[in-house]
């Protein structure tokens, strides 16, 4: 009996020093904030994101559109929180978190990927690794665990947070193409290493995922909760669209959702130096198409 | 349930305190907690296979008991037979079935005449193979009468589904696991301390270890043609511990969940990855699978009694059958063929020494020609061990044709460069499994000599670093439950 009590003595005391000792890791986390390329995630949990109007979105809407452009020409204070990659999912995710620790802006952009936007498609989906180096805040962490990327076990210990790239900086590495500007958005001036090509994309509503369609009423609802404008957004495709796409989107969506698709009419959409890649504009045509929504804002009365 | 879970890490703990308070009352309930507990660990992955298990011991508990009563020669041998093909029909229909049909109709279809292969959409239940060879070795042994049959059913029982060892070993004689279900079990601090080190660095093994070796090299034996030769020979090489690191990690971890329940199983890796030659390593590498084989098979075909050939061709069996044991695909068998091969060559070799205690003893350094023993017999077991990890055996020779294309890049630099930080881990780790040589495992007796402060920070250490690599990503299976 004396035997197994010091047994259990000892082992507890084992499990509670290791529970002390892990929470070292904490420091480490923290000291990695510092050297964040993409802080966009570390300012919405600190409630730095408190705008009048914010741009949701995958690398179309990150490429596509200036939040400075838009701050600048309407004098709303806008910020890009698209993210490359990000499908619904991650929508819907961010949305909440911007809700939860900053006040609802009044209006928000969400562009829409034509026609992926409801497909299973391995380049757009919840891009989880954004989280990595913010995971010692809680709610970052519990949405890993929901997606099962963390243990339920990293709760309680915050070395089962911790990722490779916080003992080196192999983490967040951000490319010439990805940099993320002051108002988040992602422009660029490169262009694609490969040619621009240019193939015609059919939209096919029976490729789409009912549940990614969900998240698109729920978006609307959250939106619809906090009474925030929500205008959907329809950047250009080199030389493609759909209109299938579109009638789909306007189909799924209330009445109080504004849309806005880019002027399929204008021959200037059609220039090759336009673009990055046959999906995603480069600075001019961002800056152009940017330029265009601006004027959609000041028809629905946003902004001066 | 995994070792490595969550659902595990609560498991235990329960099941060890109620254990421990029923030591009080009676052995028999102990031993019923014991069989329960184990089910519902084996029915954590499928309670299908319940049924599979419960069924071979109900089958060997009453073939026992029949071949205790039974005097009559002719009916002793019809019980023991009748257990060999309970045990390895089952085992043959959820293991073999497909791999039967397979090749009985590429068999039909070379000599022109198209079969269709219809495969059963079978599952495997985990540990199969383990616990067949386990419950076989009881009716052997009952039958050889070297061993009393069971008396008492749930003893049994819990003898065949002892949770710790049952889906990856070691694989337990009943001569030697089944008494100690029928003594009253004492808890001992030492052992239980020992044990939980133990299971520690078990999991260090697994996690650590096995896990990154496993990630590390995923990309090399997916895609060999879009990597460096160099880097090919890396991953053969990091391969072969991770091997090591999974399995002897299970042993391991099982060898002290055991002894925190006052069990003791037979030691199943002894340092294998320090051995001079391939006698030596099949005396170190997976001990109980290579005692049943020596014992129940090698043995009774003649061992090595009869002429050359009839040894050769014994030796060949033996390691054909191993590789086959470990499941029903070519490169499994290749893979036996190889080790067959090669143990054959070096039993022949003139200059070959037999070696009976580990490397360097008695000493601190080996000598030059145990060095070079080492690592000759390391670099062997690392190439033939690819046909184990390639998904075919066209698979394995192209991965070997690939790096052997470019030897000199296996030298080069910057293919270790890349990965120099698993290098360090597994560079550390062989330094701790070399200090710790002559004991049963590599951190047994590290740090006794340091003040406690040290040795509690190096346990934190190694939990801590257990618990980063195992819950920060996906877990990865033991290597071993697939058969």
């Amino acid at each position: 009996m004396a035997a197994m009590q010091k047994f259990l003595l000892k082992i507890s005391l084992f499990l509670v020093l290791l529970f002390a000792a892990d929470k070292g890791a904490y420091f480490l986390m923290v000291r990695f904030e510092d050297q964040l390329q993409d802080p966009r995630l570390l300012q919405i949990i600190q409630g730095e994101m408190e705008r009048d109007l914010l741009v949701f979105g995958s690398s179309k809407g990150a490429k596509g559109i200036s939040a400075r452009q838009i701050a600048d020409s309407t004098q709303l204070t806008t910020h890009n929180l698209s993210y490359n990659g990000g499908d619904l999912s991650w929508q819907v995710f961010l949305l909440k978190t911007v809700l939860k620790f900053n006040a609802a802006p009044q209006t928000i952009l969400l562009t829409m990927d034509d026609p992926i936007e409801f497909y299973d498609h391995e380049n757009y989906h919840f891009p989880s690794y954004n989280l990595y180096p913010l995971a010692h805040y809680n709610h970052y962490n519990n949405a890993l665990i929901s997606i099962e990327e963390h243990s339920p076990i990293s709760r309680y210990f915050l070395t089962a947070r911790l990722k490779a790239g916080h003992f080196n900086s192999e983490l967040d590495p951000v490319a010439a193409i990805d940099s993320v500007r002051p108002d988040g958005s992602q422009l660029t001036q490169l262009y694609s290493p490969q040619k621009l090509w240019y193939g015609y994309f059919k939209y096919e509503s029976e490729c789409d995922l009912e549940y990614k369609e969900g998240l698109l009423a729920e978006f609307e609802q959250i939106c619809r909760d906090h009474h925030i404008q929500l205008i959907l957004i329809y950047p250009p495709n080199f030389r493609n669209y759909n209109f299938a796409f579109w009638e789909r989107i306007h189909e799924l969506t209330g009445p109080q959702v504004l849309h806005h698709h880019y002027n399929v009419d204008d021959p200037k959409y059609g220039e090759p130096d336009f673009y990055y890649d046959a999906d995603h504009l480069r600075r001019p045509g961002a800056e152009y198409f940017t330029a265009e929504v601006i004027e959609f804002l000041r028809e629905k009365g946003m902004g001066k | 349930m995994l070792f490595t879970t969550l659902d595990f890490g609560l498991f235990l703990p329960l099941v060890f305190i109620v254990y421990w308070a029923l030591s009080r009352i009676d052995l028999q309930v102990q031993n019923v907690l014991l069989v329960v507990v184990s089910y519902v660990f084996y029915g954590w992955w499928d309670w299908r296979f319940l049924i599979l298990i419960f069924l071979s011991s109900v089958i060997d508990f009453a073939v026992g008991e029949a071949l205790g009563k039974s005097e009559h020669q002719g009916r002793r041998k019809l019980l023991l037979w009748t257990s060999l093909a309970c045990n390895l029909g089952m085992l043959g229909f959820f293991k073999y079935h497909n791999f039967f049909i397979e090749n009985f109709a590429a068999a039909f279809s070379f000599f022109g005449r198209e079969i269709p292969a219809e495969r059963l959409d079978l599952i495997l239940p985990v540990g199969i193979s383990f616990y067949t060879f386990q419950t076989l070795s009881y009716t052997i042994d009952v039958y050889r009468r070297k061993l009393q049959p069971a008396e008492d059913p749930f003893q049994f029982l819990a003898f065949v589904s002892f949770f710790p060892q049952l889906v990856a070993g070691p694989i337990e004689r009943a001569r030697d696991l089944l008494p100690q279900f029928n003594r009253r079990r004492v808890f001992h601090y030492d052992q239980a301390v020992d044990g939980c080190r133990q299971i520690l660095w078990g999991l260090v093994k697994k996690v650590v270890v096995a896990d990154n070796c496993a990630h590390a090299i995923q990309y090399m034996f997916e895609k060999p043609t879009e990597v460096e030769p160099g880097e090919l020979f890396l991953g053969a090489l990091l391969f072969f511990i991770q091997v090591y690191g999974d399995f002897s990690g299970y042993s391991d971890i099982a060898i002290g969940l055991a002894r925190l329940f006052g069990f003791q199983l037979s030691l199943n890796f002894s340092f294998p990855l320090f051995s001079r030659n391939l006698v030596e390593f099949w005396q170190r590498w997976h001990i109980t699978l290579t005692h049943w084989l020596r014992d129940y098979l090698f043995i009774p075909m003649g061992g090595s009694r009869g002429s050359t050939l009839k040894t050769i061709r014994n030796v060949m069996i033996v390691f054909v059958l191993s590789g086959w044991w470990h499941g029903p695909d070519w490169k499994y068998i290749t893979w036996g063929g190889l080790h067959g091969v090669a143990m054959i060559v070096t039993v022949a070799l003139p200059f070959r020494r037999r070696y009976q205690e580990v490397v360097a003893y008695d000493g601190k350094f080996p000598a030059f020609r145990e060095i070079f023993g080492i690592l000759f017999t390391f670099l062997m077991l690392s190439f033939i061990t690819v046909f184990f990890r390639s998904k075919t055996v066209p698979d394995a020779l192209a991965y070997l044709y690939l790096m052997g294309s470019d030897p000199l890049s296996w030298l080069s630099w910057s293919v270790y460069s890349k990965y120099i930080s698993l290098l360090v881990t597994v560079g550390l780790f062989f330094l701790i499994e070399w200090k710790g040589r002559r004991e049963a495992y590599g951190l047994a007796r590290l740090g006794w000599k340091w003040p406690r402060m040290l040795r509690w920070a190096l346990y934190l250490a190694l939990g801590l670093v257990v618990i980063h690599f195992n819950f920060s990503r996906p877990p990865v299976d033991f290597i071993y439950f697939q058969f």
